[in-house]
């Protein structure tokens, strides 16, 4: 059987997966478990990647993250524009977003790689500190909203004593969680790809922005963001070995899924912790 | 002894109706009563008018798929017991509603045709192999996937769960697919048209790996392992 371009995009997001799982986890356990965000100052970055090989991970992070992130993406647009022109155009601005944010990521690196000054060129702009905190804001605000009416939704269906149709399956579940932490990762990534900017441009902006990850309001987002990455890993991981080694029973399913979600609330823990203490 | 068991019914008559309505039945279920019979308690009894579908009453020949409770399963195999006081009974999802409980299945039916379910052999060739049969070990790890998957049933269930049918109806749904996988496991089977058609975006890479297929599947059919098995190219053609 002959893959089409759909074909390629779903061999992509299964290599590009399993290739991004041990770089996150390993990110993940840098900047939450053995230092809080709040603490991953300009001064923290500039000594990490004076390093060759910090660099290179982060950048390879980047790059892969962004890639399968752009890939999945392709399909929540497959799946919720029901136009052909639509799913195009919705496509051409993904790519160019994707594209957008690898050259400042990349540029962000390089330039820190040579070194940082105590102010850049953009450090007296003041505004753009409430704007990235507005966006991370915004990001909270869709999550927590969208958390709650899933929560209503279930609970007047399950009081009206109503099926609660495809949400009694643990696959509808996985799958659910899986695409939107998916669709949060993507989001938060290139607020985070902005911030980092500021490393060259504002390092006294950037600290300014990193502070803020300590806001109460942000502080669930921070958590809820620490467990959508290990499940997402997790669960990718879940499926690779229900796909790749022929496990599809429905006892395998079911197992694997409910040793994802307790393995995603066991490893948060220890973030929640640092997350805490750090605010 | 018989027990109690309420019905609440999604019914819709397309030709009356303007919308769905839930009805509520009481009956005397007698034991090892299923919700087949159940119904049959409510049309002889109480409401003439209620549509369902059925036929052989033994699980094979699919008739009967509804949703009960929210999951899809077949009437006939469903015992009362083993369900609560109120048993809910919907008609299957993605096909249109002939009344009540009886969908048409059309559109499920065309998509199956649409992977030209039967065996397509390359004549000459078979021709000359006629003399002798061809042989196939039944330990062959392709020939016991395909084992699995002609044991469906085309009942629907596995269409009616699946999330991707819902939001794309150009998608074959996972009874087609596997169907596909079973006739591309036949290593006498050579239809390209086939493969072409299931590697596109409407065929097993539109499939978002949910596996509601697998959980809702009455004759033990894993729709999404013979998916997986396409994507992977591991076809008779491939090997």
């Amino acid at each position: 059987m002959q893959p089409n371009a759909t074909g390629v995009a779903w061999w992509y997001l299964r290599v590009s997966g399993l290739l991004v799982i041990a770089l996150v986890l390993g990110h993940l356990f840098v900047m939450h478990y053995a230092n809080a965000p709040s603490s991953t100052t300009s001064a923290f970055v500039l000594v990490r990647w004076s390093d060759g090989f910090w660099r290179d991970f982060d950048w390879a992070l980047l790059l892969l993250a962004l890639t399968h992130g752009l890939v999945g993406m392709r399909n929540v647009i497959a799946d919720a524009v029901p136009s052909r022109i639509g799913r195009r155009a919705g496509e051409g601005v993904l790519a160019i977003l994707a594209a957008t944010f690898l050259a400042i990521g990349t540029i962000s690196i390089v330039d820190v790689a040579r070194g940082l000054h105590a102010r850049g060129p953009l450090s007296d702009a003041g505004w753009i500190v409430p704007a990235l905190d507005a966006l991370l804001g915004a990001l909270a605000v869709v999550t927590y909203l969208a958390v709650l009416t899933v929560a209503i939704a279930l609970v007047a269906r399950a009081a009206m004593k109503l099926p609660i149709g495809w949400w009694q399956f643990h696959g509808q579940w996985a799958w659910a969680l899986h695409r939107a932490t998916g669709i949060g990762i993507f989001f938060f990534l290139m607020v985070h790809v902005l911030d980092l900017a500021l490393l060259p441009l504002a390092p006294n902006l950037y600290d300014a922005t990193v502070a803020s990850y300590a806001n109460p309001f942000l502080m669930p987002m921070e958590i809820a963001l620490v467990c959508a990455v290990i499940y997402h890993a997790l669960n990718g991981t879940r499926l690779w070995v229900l796909e790749f080694l022929d496990q599809q029973t429905t006892k395998a399913a079911i197992g694997t899924f409910a040793c994802v979600v307790v393995a995603t609330l066991l490893l948060a823990l220890p973030s929640i912790f640092v997350l805490v203490r750090g605010s | 002894m018989s027990v109690q068991k309420n019905f609440r019914i999604r019914r819709f008559d397309p030709s009356h109706d303007a919308r769905p309505y839930w009805a509520t039945y009481t009956i005397e279920a007698k034991p090892k009563f299923s919700v087949l019979d159940g119904l049959f308690a409510i049309l002889e009894g109480q409401d003439g008018t209620l549509g369902f579908r059925y036929s052989c009453r033994a699980g094979m020949c699919g008739s009967c798929a509804m949703r009960i409770d929210g999951r899809e399963g077949l009437a006939c195999r469903l015992r009362l017991e083993n369900l609560g006081a109120t048993i809910t009974v919907e008609p299957l999802r993605s096909l249109p509603i002939v009344k009540d409980l009886t969908t048409d299945m059309t559109p499920f039916f065309d998509k199956y045709r649409k992977v030209e379910p039967f065996f397509v052999g390359d004549s000459p060739s078979f021709a000359q192999q006629t003399s002798e049969p061809l042989r196939v070990d039944p330990a062959q790890s392709l020939r016991l996937s395909a084992n699995r998957a002609i044991d469906c049933i085309s009942c629907g269930a596995c269409y009616s769960a699946c999330p991707t049918v819902a939001n794309n109806p150009a998608y074959l749904g996972p009874a087609a697919l596997n169907r596909a996988f079973a006739l591309a496991a036949d290593e006498r089977d050579r239809d390209a048209d086939r493969l072409a058609l299931v590697s596109g975006p409407e065929g097993a890479y539109g499939c978002r790996s949910v596996g509601n297929c697998v959980s809702v599947c009455p004759a033990g059919v894993a729709p999404l392992a013979a998916i997986q098995l396409l994507r992977r190219g591991k076809t008779a053609s491939a090997t």
